[in-house]
């Protein structure tokens, strides 16, 4: 069993974690909000140092320029005070102007024509039939004018369904994996960096 | 079906099971291969493969830019898969520009090379560099695709970046052979949108929530290879012939996937043991016809 006292702290915790899968209980309630407490803390610590180390340090260097962004921030808080509200609507209308341009550029060529393309396929493989198709038929479930669900277009409708269904069942499987991923190491912390029951 | 109607009754009490008898079952799944490992059988992805070959061909001194970009909430999924690839990449002597688009980023990437520097005789500002937290996520991979000397200036101490050996030659993110983003989240698809565009081929490590949502990149050719979870980092622990986390967990991962998806099949028999008891199979309300996502009688369609 290990003498570290940072390895029971964090065994302790883990132990208090798992206790809600028995039942909700005041230990797990007390270890929930000690996360939570520590989770905020640590972001606003971070936001501190980046702050004070990508604006105010180099601004009392000599860089004039970050003056601009540094009022941008200031002013978002203005927000809570009823008579200064539209001053918050410049850095934000700012942020998010520039932010749209980012997205646009990049995402244009990488996530919509690239995509496309990427469903030109020969029809030479069942793999291939698949991707064509199955594109097809996803894109006619989203084809919400269509004036019949029946015929061509209602088949192709609900095969686009089922393969949605199927992409849905794939995104659940890869998030059970996740979970017992993180599970994993946990129990072989506990079982062995703790109580050394396991190499 | 007269074996379903034979076990029915007992698909039924199933239906009423506390489900904490479910957890421990689950739990001891994970936990029995722990003390006795099965030794069960592992094939190498594609993808995975893809991304070993890939990192095989660099040359020796390639530059690399690692980039950390997750939470310790995926710790325990990516990085046996950030070791497993660095352990590669360090084999090769690659030069290493360490970008952290998380607060938790230059944390890890320290951790991660003061384990392994000394196995692999890397020395820091030679081999490698680590820069701090660059906020702003796709702004910031923006800023890098455009002007990479700009936008990493200093590193974790303060010390100008460029002036350093490992990167001293670099003028453009172009300049860079191979970039590898571990993630939980969007990230690597900004890195698809802003830098794979440059030329320089992009590889995921990804939590497995994340696979779904990048495979469309990695099947139009963009992301140049994928390793998904804990799983993926086992396979590449495999190919490179490096054991090391992700293997030792993957006789659990299996058992405790074989456990859930055998309490699917039996949860899925017990409520349909417990609707055909109630007669509804029979009045078409739950029989299909009205599945899907609600979609179908909206924007005036008629059915």
């Amino acid at each position: 069993m290990s003498r570290d006292p940072g390895v029971w702290v964090a065994a302790l915790l883990t132990l208090a974690v798992w206790s809600y899968l028995i039942k909700q209980n005041l230990v797990f309630q007390v270890v929930e909000h000690v996360f939570i407490g520590i989770s905020a803390a640590h972001a606003m610590t971070m936001a501190y140092f980046t702050i004070r180390a990508k604006g105010v340090q180099p601004l009392l260097a000599g860089d004039v320029s970050l003056l601009f962004p540094l009022i941008g921030g200031v002013l978002l808080y203005s927000r809570f005070l009823p008579k200064t509200t539209w001053l918050s609507r410049i850095p934000l209308g700012f942020t998010m102007g520039t932010a749209a341009a980012v997205v646009i550029r990049g995402s244009v060529d990488a996530s919509f024509v690239k995509q496309i393309q990427a469903t030109m396929l020969p029809l030479t493989s069942l793999d291939n039939v698949l991707m064509v198709v199955g594109t097809i038929a996803t894109v006619t479930y989203f084809l919400f004018n269509l004036k019949s669900r029946s015929g061509v277009g209602g088949y192709l409708a609900r095969f686009g369904r089922y393969m949605m269904m199927a992409a849905f069942g794939a995104a659940y499987g890869n998030t059970v994996m996740m979970r017992m991923s993180l599970l994993i190491p946990r129990v072989r912390f506990v079982f062995g960096d703790w109580l050394g029951l396991v190499k | 079906m007269a074996w379903f109607e034979r076990l029915k009754p007992r698909f039924e009490r199933f239906d009423k099971i506390d489900s904490r008898y479910i957890y421990l079952a689950v739990f001891l799944s994970v936990l029995l291969p722990l003390f006795r490992p099965i030794g069960l059988p592992i094939t190498v992805g594609e993808q995975t493969r893809e991304a070993f070959l890939l990192v095989d061909g660099l040359p020796q001194g390639a530059l690399v830019i690692m980039s950390p970009s997750f939470a310790p909430s995926s710790d325990a999924e990516v990085v046996p898969q950030m070791m497993a690839l660095l352990k590669h990449l360090m084999s090769k002597n690659a030069k290493l520009l360490w970008v952290n688009l998380t607060v938790e980023g230059s944390m890890y990437a320290t951790r991660a090379m003061d384990s392994l520097k000394d196995e692999f005789g890397y020395e820091y500002g030679r081999d490698y560099v680590i820069t701090p937290y660059l906020p702003g996520q796709q702004t910031a991979i923006a800023s890098i695709a455009s002007d990479i000397k700009g936008a990493l200036t200093v590193d974790v101490s303060g010390k100008p970046v460029w002036d350093m050996e490992a990167v001293s030659g670099v003028s453009s993110i172009s300049d860079f052979d191979l970039l590898i983003d571990f993630n939980t989240g969007d990230t690597c698809i900004y890195y698809l949108q802003q830098v794979q565009p440059k030329g320089v081929r992009v590889i995921a490590g990804a939590s497995g929530v994340t696979v779904p949502y990048l495979m469309p990149y990695l099947g139009s050719g963009q992301l140049a290879g994928l390793l998904g979870g804990l799983r993926g980092a086992a396979e590449y622990e495999m190919v490179s012939k490096t054991p090391g986390l992700a293997l030792g967990g993957m006789d659990a991962q299996s058992l405790s996937h074989a456990a859930i998806v055998l309490f699917i099949i039996l949860g899925n028999a017990a409520n349909l043991a417990a609707k055909s008891r109630r007669g509804r199979l029979d009045t078409g309300a739950d029989n299909g016809e009205n599945q899907g996502f609600g979609y179908e009688n909206q924007g005036g369609t008629s059915k």
